[in-house]
């Protein structure tokens, strides 16, 4: 299964991250900024693929930092993770269930502790996990996938989401539109991955569907009032104890 | 007033700073939480959105889990559907907002909308827990059934949610999923095959049931092979890949390990994989998957040649992405069949010189599964050469790969040492402590190579000595043949340090061909050590080794200005801060104080290291003869860490680093003690050994004095790997006096029987009884072993002891004095044994030497022996081992 889907620039600021699994927030950073920083550093004509040595996560989870300097300060300071180092992983809520992955995936699994624990508890074998990518002008997708996908099939299918993207977000589609409309990015990406298994890949399709809830939703706020919209929520508010501990 | 959140990611990316966006982040968020305070409905779609925007930042915001829930309440669909992607990225495992969101869904499912039920479903696929599972598997159930396909898509992944959280609900969907392969959408197509492949893996029950479905995919995939163009599914002029792809896959889960269903789809996948067009990323991922296909299931022979063929040809595809796909499958398929993939080697060798590191990667490994004792010599000499440009990170893999494999295959004795001198040569920095290890093993081994290797080593490290690990290895063969290098004898073989590259894949031969090169004079060896010991970037360890190989040349070389350059360099570091050199310094300065024939005992040759596998070389030669050989037996007959060697190390280790284990042994050679023995048992595990009763034997040899007394110095007896305990016995030692006889007491738990030492034993064991009639227990040319056994009744008569007279006799039949013997005996375990040094390890002809032992034997039972008799005569080594046992009437 499909495990993340990463949008970021050239400077590794993130743009779309959607993990289909439950991932902390300090592992998703930290992962997306590896992964940037892996990816990035590549030649233009290497493979589009992080082979699972090179894909090693650096685990120092209790940084403080949490990388989010200016856009092009990223690719400068690699200096304080080491990609060799993959073996001390204390990943809190990492289950050792990947343990008998080797090393280097065993740090990309703990990073994504509910998928790697579901699937690991399912076919018993260790998870592969492969990063795939694809840079387009200043952007890049890339997906974490395990083994049960085809990663020449990856490829085509961030072609897929690409097109997509630009079809249902406005003609040539650019890196500022991603980040003002972050939610209907995600909106398009539900068209099409679901918990991390294709849902669909015609681009047609796709499109169609998204902007067929795009239109749903416009109508549904010229129509509704606000007042009803309110009342409702407010219903919900009936559990003021479960509201409260949250806050 | 509230910031909307355009300003706010425009805000965010005003920022100069980590720090300026760390602040503008922080401000925004307290702002956010006494919105949240206020519960104003007005605000909430921008706060989630913004919160949802500093969530992908990657800042906590998982605050506003309870206004995303209430956000889904709403019904206006821009709320829900904003309210759901919260859901999504925002929630954990709190229960309270589970049961909220559970309510939710269940509503929202079974709202008249599409969009809002996709919405419902969609969430439910992402976040479904096993509570969730089984609290909405009835709407799932109902809503697969749907009309509409782009409900029915959706709760086909969210079964595969469901299923996998509660394995036991898969009963409720198996009907459903029956008429999928009717599906015309190919959406719903395609999540539906999903599904059975989820279930097909959950419980192989469901497996075989569904083989029944194989003909069904068969038509399927031929109908999207033959269809002609069709818009909507079109991508770079195939139909539907996503869906061939998964077709194919789903095949190979059904098709592993069943004939029948193997053979109703061979046709088809012989179908595809001839006309799928592989120009293009879309066609070569349809073939790679047909590839799998075939390699997985019971596919007819000619259907597998077409499948590593079309391995071979994504091998010389430009595009990177399908070399490294094919480089992947070809490592896995070499298990299934190795013949094949060894035909594409060229192009795998090349692969290893491409620009992309990870296909670099990739072929390495590939290259390594592809050694066999047939390519070993050719195959090695790529990675070799490879090895010399390989990226800093292969080197210490490739290195102990390398020497892993040369220690499998070496068709001789001589490529071993080549193969692993070059490795040392080439990445002597990235060599393991086990790589010298194994080399001094294999030197010590072949006499014959002895003097080629320590030319060559010399050589080399002469033209450079920043190789750690060849330095290792020559210093310690430098210390130890010594005189074989100064003496020219392999100056031949070696010649010039350029020559060594190329002389690798030479037979054994090749050692006597070649111009000869002056051998080095005793000056220029002490020059060089002295050279390394005094380097830059000297490691403490080199030093060690250093030392102890100037202290053995002091007794191999002959020249008395050298024997003082030796003092010189050691004395040099009695003063040194380093604990470890400094005592080598000192005891070793020590030693020269000795009677120079002691010293020379002390620093004899190491023992030979026995070879686990005597034969290996024949083998591999043999494997190498046999056209076919499966990798798997040459790997079982692998063995990567080779327990002698290691056991070395730690006698080296033991205390005073290096490799003193010739003091240890030395040390009982004065007394003319078969400590030797001691020396068969470090270096042969093996189970031949064990049968001489190696374990009795241990607790024997009473003149081990020296031994335990260094083992003492260095630290304690515990750390040594001998047997010391029965050690210490008779302080009688020059080295004892030497060292100071207090440390005897500490170091040693008094034995028992506190043994005579040779001269007195005989007199004394005299006393108590006569001797019995001699028998002859050995007899060669050479030499004759009698043996005088006398049966010696303890004070209590408990114990039975009897003390054996051993008078080896020189034959006479020539007149060649027979030297360096040594007579080993080794008893069942019921028996314990002590033996006492030789009068004297030389015999000329017409004399004799004598050697007593005593055997404790407390159960009375018959006396077994094994001799060992070693000696040398001329030139003539002989080493022999016989059993014998008393008669009955000496007992």
């Amino acid at each position: 299964m499909i495990h993340a889907v990463l949008a970021f620039n050239t400077a590794g600021k993130p743009r779309l991250v959607k993990f289909y699994g439950r991932v902390g927030t300090r592992h998703q950073a930290l992962l997306l900024r590896t992964i940037a920083d892996l990816v990035l550093a590549r030649p233009k004509d290497a493979c589009n693929f992080l082979d699972p040595c090179s894909a090693a996560v650096p685990v120092a989870l209790d940084r403080d930092d949490t990388r989010n300097g200016q856009d092009g300060a990223i690719g400068d300071d690699d200096d304080d993770f080491d990609d060799d180092n993959p073996g001390a992983t204390t990943s809190p809520a990492g289950p050792t269930t990947s343990a008998s992955a080797r090393d280097t995936d065993a740090a990309l699994a703990a990073l994504l502790p509910l998928t790697a624990a579901t699937s690991t508890r399912q076919t018993g074998a260790p998870l592969h996990l492969t990063v795939v990518y694809r840079i387009y002008a200043t952007l890049c997708f890339a997906m974490v996938v395990d083994a049960a996908e085809s990663e020449l099939a990856i490829l085509d299918l961030i072609q897929v989401l690409v097109e997509a993207m630009d079809a249902a977000l406005g003609p040539n589609v650019c890196e500022l539109d991603l980040v003002f409309h972050f939610d209907d990015a995600h909106a398009v990406l539900a068209e099409m991955i679901q918990a991390g298994l294709v849902l669909e890949t015609s681009v047609t399709a796709i499109v169609a569907n998204y902007k067929a809830t795009m239109a749903h939703a416009k109508a549904s706020k010229a129509t509704v009032a606000s007042g009803l919209g309110a009342a409702a929520a407010a219903a919900v508010s009936a559990f003021p104890r479960a509201g409260r501990s949250r806050s | 007033m509230v910031v909307r959140l355009k300003e706010f990611i425009k805000q965010i990316r005003a920022c100069k700073t980590a720090a300026d966006e760390r602040a503008v982040v922080a401000k925004e968020s307290a702002a956010i939480r006494t919105l949240l305070k206020e519960d104003s409905p007005d605000h909430r779609h921008t706060n989630v959105a913004k919160l949802l925007y500093i969530h992908m930042l990657g800042y906590p915001a998982h605050f506003g889990q309870m206004e995303c829930v209430k956000l889904v309440a709403s019904p206006r669909f821009a709320d829900k559907r904003l309210g759901y992607l919260g859901i999504m990225l925002l929630l954990d495992e709190n229960q309270e907002t589970l049961t909220l969101v559970t309510n939710s869904l269940k509503n929202d499912m079974n709202h008249p909308n599409m969009y809002v039920i996709g919405l419902a479903l969609c969430t439910l696929g992402n976040i479904s827990s096993v509570a969730m599972s089984r609290d909405l598997c009835p709407e799932v159930e109902k809503l697969l059934a749907s009309s509409n396909s782009y409900i029915r898509k959706k709760a086909a992944l969210c079964a595969i949610r469901i299923i996998r959280k509660v394995p036991d609900l898969m009963e409720v969907f198996i009907p459903r999923v029956r008429s999928i392969l009717g599906e015309r959408n190919h959406g719903a197509l395609l999540t539906g095959l999903t599904l059975i492949q989820e279930m097909c893996t959950l419980n192989s029950a469901v497996l075989t049931e569904f083989r029944a479905t194989v003909p069904a995919l068969v038509k399927l995939l031929k109908q999207l092979i033959t269809t002609g163009y069709s818009p909507e599914h079109d991508v770079s002029g195939i139909t539907d890949p996503f869906l061939q792809v998964k077709i194919l896959r789903l095949l190979r889960q059904l098709g592993t390990g069943d004939a029948t269903a193997s053979e109703q789809m061979n046709d088809v996948l012989a179908h595809v994989a001839t006309n799928t067009d592989g120009s293009k990323n879309v066609g070569n991922a349809i073939l790679y998957e047909t590839v799998l296909t075939i390699l997985a299931i019971q596919a007819e022979p000619t259907l597998r040649v077409l499948a590593i063929n079309i391995l071979g040809k994504f091998l010389a595809n430009k595009d990177n992405n399908i070399r490294y796909v094919a480089l992947q499958t070809l490592i896995k398929t070499i298990a299934v069949d190795g013949q094949a993939v060894q035909r594409h080697r060229a192009t795998v060798l090349e692969c290893l010189r491409d620009a992309d590191v990870s296909i670099r990667r990739r072929a390495l490994e590939l290259a390594f599964a592809l050694i066999y004792p047939q390519n070993v010599r050719v195959m090695t000499r790529e990675l070799l050469a490879f090895l010399e440009v390989a990226d800093v990170e292969f080197r210490a893999p490739m290195v102990a790969q390398i020497c892993a494999t040369a220690d499998r295959f070496a068709p001789n004795k001589r490529w071993h040492l080549d193969t692993l001198i070059r490795v040392m040569k080439l990445a002597g920095n990235y060599v393991r402590e086990e790589t010298v290890a194994q080399l001094v093993r294999l030197a010590t081994n072949a006499p014959d190579l002895q003097a080629y290797g320590v030319h060559k080593l010399y050589w080399l490290v002469k033209a450079d000595a920043a190789q750690e690990g060849l330095v290792h290895a020559a210093v310690w063969t430098m210390g130890e043949f010594g005189d074989v290098l100064v003496s020219g004898a392999g100056g031949a073989a070696a010649a010039a340090p350029a020559t060594g590259e190329d002389q690798d894949d030479e037979p054994a031969s090749g050692l006597l061909t070649g111009t000869p090169a002056a051998a080095p004079t005793e000056a220029e060896v002490i020059a060089l050590l002295e050279s390394i010991l005094i380097g830059a970037f000297v490691t403490q360890t080199t030093k060690q080794y250093v030392l102890t190989a100037l202290m053995k040349l002091s007794t191999r070389f002959t020249g008395g200005a050298v024997t003082q350059a030796i003092q010189t360099l050691l004395q040099r570091y009695a003063t040194s801060m380093n604990l470890e050199l400094q005592q080598r310094s000192v005891e070793y300065t020590h030693m020269f104080d000795l009677d120079p024939m002691l010293r020379a005992g002390l620093w004899e040759r190491m023992p030979v290291l026995e070879l686990k596998e005597g034969d290996k070389y024949e083998q591999n030669a043999a494997l190498a003869a046999e056209v076919g050989a499966k990798p798997a037996s040459a790997a079982k007959a692998a063995s990567a860490v080779d327990p002698m060697a290691s056991a070395l190390l730690d006698l080296d280790g033991l205390s005073l680093g290096g490799a003193p284990a010739s003091p240890t042994r030395g040390a009982a050679v004065p007394a003319g003690n078969p400590l030797d023995l001691m020396a068969d048992l470090f270096s042969s595990p093996a189970p031949a050994m064990v049968t001489s009763a190696a374990v009795p034997v241990k607790s024997a040899a009473p003149a081990q004095d020296p031994l335990a007394l260094l083992m003492g110095l260095g630290g304690g007896a515990s750390a040594a790997p001998a047997p010391a305990p029965a050690a210490a016995a008779a302080p009688r030692d020059p080295l004892a006096d030497l060292l100071g006889g207090g440390m005897l007491g500490s170091s040693s738990p008094a034995p028992a029987p506190a043994a005579p030492a040779a001269p007195t034993a005989a007199a004394s064991a005299g006393g108590n009884g006569d001797w019995n009639v001699a028998t002859v227990a050995y007899q060669s040319s050479d030499l004759v072993v009698h043996l005088s056994p006398t049966k010696v009744t303890s004070a209590d008569g408990a114990q039975s002891l009897v003390q054996v007279q051993a008078v080896l006799a020189h034959t006479g039949q020539h007149g060649d004095t027979v030297s360096d013997m040594q007579l080993l005996v080794a008893v069942p375990k019921t028996h314990k044994i002590q033996l006492a040094p030789m009068s004297s390890t030389t015999v000329a002809p017409g004399g004799t030497a004598t050697q007593a032992f005593r055997i404790l034997n407390p159960e009375n039972k018959p006396i077994k022996l094994r001799l060992k008799v070693v000696y040398t005569v001329g030139a003539r080594k002989v080493d022999e081992v016989v059993e014998f046992k008393f008669a009955d009437s000496v007992l």
